[in-house]
């Protein structure tokens, strides 16, 4: 069974400050794994736990900088780690989404993706639904029912933030998952031309601090 | 399972993406309706409806509730005395957001309405979400305020994202439907009128 993990990396708010006069957020410091991401790596290592033969990716649409999230990913215990190189800030939920769903047709559509609910940063959690529903993934609602899953049903499992209790990986699967290879794929090789574009746009903004 | 999951990406599959469809050939409000075990409306079944009456005061199109699941025919009776112009009941029995999407999907490609407005709920977002994909269209979570430009007929959503540190607002510019869900709180909730009774119409999709 091969199960993806789609995971985000957010701004650290208690470094950013927000500018003015250009009208943006000023981060500072790398960006980080969002508690709901932790949660998705524990119900992965679950499922990993609870059946056999599972072979499990963190994917994640970000910036070169955000590898240190994936190795985060890679310390919980994944086997493997894709970043989809791109200027995800400039991109919509439609553009991302059609970008991830391509990305695992490249790589090959998993059996299960784990996706989290809303991390509080974005769209609502509205990406992994959006990714399952080009793949035509089938909801489901527990780790129990990816195990009695039939093997020609592909599953969708969303983890609220909160939903399980992540065990942080200690300093060696740390280490060693900082000498792992990182897949990249290009986000402008993956859709390109009139198939690379977003819907919606955002019209107005207002730091509210 | 099929060989290209891809392949409605791509519009092999859905031949018509509305997404490439132009905006001024969509008319008319649809909400997706919920009702707690018992078949009363929620609440926020209640404030979407408040909302979507009040934004077809200035749109002056038709608001259509929709129902869809096992029980959808009776429950779809709780709400003949809200205002809406028709209640859709989506015959359906997988009861889960990627069947009822499909069924809402393939009733959108037909009606073609310009905006789709979901309750702020586990099954609301999920549901909102499939649908945006399958429509290839934009979806504003949480939405506490809408605004509309008459000349695109856009509407203007604002929610909140960074922990609330922002608030942003989000224009989908010709996809249509365009799809949200309504925060909590952000519409007054529909008065009953014992006079006005809505046809309800089931739809065998």
């Amino acid at each position: 069974m091969n199960v993806v993990a789609l995971i985000k990396a957010v701004p650290d708010l208690t470094q950013s400050r927000y500018s003015k006069s250009e009208m943006k957020l000023q981060e500072k410091g790398p960006r980080l794994m969002p508690p709901v991401s932790e949660n998705v790596l524990e119900a992965v290592r679950q499922i990993k736990e609870s059946n056999q033969n599972v072979s499990t990716r963190a994917l994640l649409l970000g910036n070169q900088a955000e590898d240190i999230v994936l190795r985060k990913a890679l310390a919980f215990g994944l086997d493997q780690a894709c970043l989809i190189l791109g200027d995800v800030d400039a991109y919509d939920p439609y553009l991302k989404s059609r970008l991830i769903a391509k990305a695992l047709e490249k790589l090959g559509v998993p059996d299960v993706l784990v996706v989290g609910s809303d991390s509080g940063f974005g769209s609502g959690g509205q990406l992994g639904i959006r990714v399952a529903e080009l793949l035509g993934f089938e909801d489901a609602e527990t780790v129990g029912d990816i195990a009695s899953a039939s093997p020609s049903v592909r599953k969708v499992f969303l983890v609220e933030q909160g939903a399980n209790q992540p065990r942080i990986p200690n300093i060696m699967a740390v280490m060693k998952a900082g000498s792992k290879e990182l897949l990249t794929l290009k986000a402008e090789e993956l859709l390109t031309g009139e198939e690379f574009k977003s819907v919606q746009i955002i019209s107005r903004e207002e730091w509210l601090g | 399972m099929e060989d290209d999951p891809l392949a409605f990406m791509r519009g092999e599959v859905v031949p018509e993406n509305t997404a490439q469809s132009e905006s001024s050939s969509a008319s008319g409000i649809v909400i997706t309706l919920e009702t707690d075990e018992q078949g009363k409306p929620t609440k926020a079944s209640e404030e979407l409806i408040g909302k979507a009456l009040e934004l077809n005061g200035e749109l002056g199109g038709r608001v259509s509730g929709c129902l869809a699941g096992a029980k959808a025919s009776d429950y779809a009776k709780s709400f003949v005395h809200y205002g809406l112009d028709k209640i859709l009941v989506m015959k359906e029995s997988g009861g889960n957001s990627k069947s009822i999407t499909e069924k809402f999907a393939k009733w959108a490609e037909e009606s073609r309405p310009e905006l789709w407005m979901f309750p702020e709920s586990r099954f609301g977002r999920r549901t909102a979400a499939r649908m945006a994909a399958r429509l290839g269209t934009g979806f504003v979570n949480s939405v506490q305020a809408v605004n509309i430009d008459l000349n695109s007929r856009s509407m203007e959503m604002t929610h909140l994202e960074l922990q609330g540190k922002f608030r942003r607002t989000i224009v989908i510019r010709e996809a249509r439907p365009q799809i949200m869900t309504l925060a909590r709180g952000a519409g007054s909730p529909a008065r009953l009128s014992e006079t006005e009774r809505s046809p309800i119409e089931v739809l065998e999709l």
